[in-house]
C-alpha cells in the first residue's frame, strides 16, 4: 500500500514538472509575461531602489482536494497568504480543512474527524536576485489544529476472563502542533497567475494524549505519527501591486 | 543559480535524511497486555523460584502458567470486565498463595494497522504470605510494554 502511494507521489511530480517545463521554455523563448512581482528588480544595468514589500499573493492547494484520488483516506482543502518581501523572504499564514470519515476493512474500526488547522512560516527564495518569475524556494512552518473526532471498533472480547467490552467514543477532544521544513518550486503561467508544488517534512511537536486513543488522523498533519512527509501542488494568483 | 540549485538539493537530502526514522508500523501479536511481577528474596535481589511452579486464574479453568521450572517472573493477564482478579501461584501440591490485584481497565485504540487493545491501571495489590513475604506495585500502567509492575519479595527458601 504504501508503495503504491509513493507510485502516485513519483506520478504527480512528474505531472507537475509536465506542466512547469513548457512555461519556462515560453519564458527562454523572449515572451514577455512579467507579473508585478518581477517588474520591480533589476532593469538593464542599474538595480531600481525597491520598496521592502514588494507584492503578496493568495494560493490554494489542489493536492489536499484530490487526495481521495491518490488512495489517501483523508481529504483537506487549504488556502494560504503570503507577502514579498524584496523577493526574499516570503512570510506566509496558510490555512485549512481537513476531514475524514473512514473504516477500516480489516479492522472494522471507524474513525471521524473535520476540523480547521493553521501554519505560519517563511518561504526564502533562491532566485531572488534573478529577473525572473519562477522561483525556487525553502521555507519553515509551525503548525497547529484543535480537533473532536469519534472512534469506534468491535467489542473487546477477554480471552482469558471472559466478557466483553464496547469500545465506541464520541467527540474526543485533542490539538496538536507540528513543525515543517518546506522545499518547492513555482513557475509562471500566465500574468499573475502562477502554478507550483512544495514537498514537505513534518515532524509532530506535541499530541494531547486521551486515555482511550491517540488521534489517527490530524487535520493539516495527516496520519498521527512521529514524522511524516507531505506535499502540496498550488494554484497562486499575484494581487496586482 | 547554482546556490538555487545546491539549496533544493540540500533541501530535498536533509528532508530525505530526516525521514529516514519514520513510518514503520510494529504491531504485537496478540493485542494482549500482561502485569509483570518480578520475584525479589528478602536482601531485594532478584532470583528465581525453585523447582516448577503453576499460575491460575480463580473462578476460571484458565491455566494461566503450566509448570514453568525456575521462573524469574510471571506475565499475567488481567480481567477486562472485572476489577479485582485473583491469581493462584501453585509451588507443590500443598503449597499455594494467592495474589489479588485491583485494577480498572482501560480499553485503547492502537492504530488502524494494530487495532484496538486493553490497557489497565493498578490500583492495589495484596497476597496471602504462605511463601511470599510481601508485594508492592512499582508501575501502575499496564501496557504492551514489558515494564515491570510489581515486586513480589519471598521468604528465603523459597
Amino acid at each position: 500500500m504504501m508503495q503504491k502511494k509513493i507510485s502516485r507521489y513519483i506520478i504527480l511530480l512528474v505531472c507537475s514538472w509536465a506542466c512547469v517545463c513548457p512555461a519556462n521554455a515560453q519564458e527562454e523563448s523572449g515572451e514577455s509575461k512579467s507579473s508585478g512581482r518581477e517588474e520591480t528588480l533589476v532593469q538593464g544595468t542599474s538595480r531600481e531602489k525597491s520598496p521592502f514589500i514588494r507584492g503578496a499573493s493568495v494560493s490554494a492547494d489542489i493536492f489536499g482536494i484530490a487526495g481521495k484520488i491518490f488512495g489517501n483516506d483523508y481529504q483537506s482543502f487549504e488556502v494560504a497568504g503570503e507577502i514579498n518581501l524584496k523577493n526574499r523572504f516570503f512570510p506566509v499564514v496558510e490555512i485549512g480543512y481537513g476531514t475524514t470519515d473512514t473504516t477500516d476493512d480489516d479492522k472494522d474500526i471507524h474513525y471521524k474527524v473535520a476540523a480547521p488547522y493553521f501554519r505560519i512560516g517563511m518561504n526564502y527564495n533562491f532566485f531572488y536576485k534573478k529577473d525572473t518569475p519562477n522561483s525556487i524556494f525553502a521555507g519553515i512552518r509551525l503548525g497547529f489544529s484543535s480537533f473532536d473526532y469519534d472512534i469506534s471498533a468491535p467489542d473487546l472480547t477477554d480471552p482469558v476472563w471472559g466478557g466483553t467490552v464496547p469500545f465506541r467514543y464520541d467527540g474526543v477532544k485533542s490539538n496538536a502542533m507540528w513543525a515543517e521544513l518546506v522545499v518547492g518550486l513555482r513557475t509562471q503561467v500566465v500574468k499573475n497567475f502562477h502554478m507550483g508544488w512544495s514537498f514537505r517534512y513534518k515532524r509532530r511537536l506535541s499530541l494531547k494524549e486521551t486515555p482511550n486513543s491517540d488521534a489517527w488522523y490530524i487535520p493539516g498533519f495527516g496520519i498521527n505519527d512521529s514524522a511524516l512527509f507531505g506535499a502540496t501542488y498550488n494554484l497562486i494568483y499575484y494581487l496586482p501591486w | 543559480m547554482r546556490r538555487a540549485i545546491l539549496g533544493l538539493v540540500l533541501g530535498i537530502g536533509l528532508t530525505a535524511w530526516l525521514g529516514v526514522a519514520c513510518s514503520n508500523t510494529d504491531c504485537v501479536i496478540t493485542n494482549a497486555s500482561y502485569a509483570n511481577f518480578v520475584f525479589y528474596n528478602e536482601q531485594g535481589q532478584a532470583v528465581s523460584l525453585s523447582g516448577t511452579v503453576s499460575v491460575t486464574a480463580a473462578g476460571t479453568d484458565s491455566v494461566l502458567i503450566n509448570q514453568e521450572a525456575s521462573p524469574k517472573l510471571f506475565q499475567l493477564p488481567l480481567s477486562y470486565t472485572n476489577t479485582e482478579d485473583t491469581f493462584i501461584v501453585h509451588y507443590t501440591e500443598r503449597m499455594v498463595d494467592s495474589i489479588f490485584v485491583k485494577h480498572a481497565n482501560i480499553p485503547h485504540f492502537i492504530s488502524m494497522d494494530c487495532g484496538t487493545g486493553m490497557y489497565h491501571f493498578l490500583e492495589g495489590v495484596s497476597s496471602t504470605d504462605n511463601a511470599i513475604d510481601s508485594i508492592q506495585i512499582i508501575n501502575p500502567e499496564v501496557t504492551y510494554d514489558a515494564k515491570e509492575n510489581i515486586k513480589i519479595y519471598y521468604t528465603t527458601g523459597m
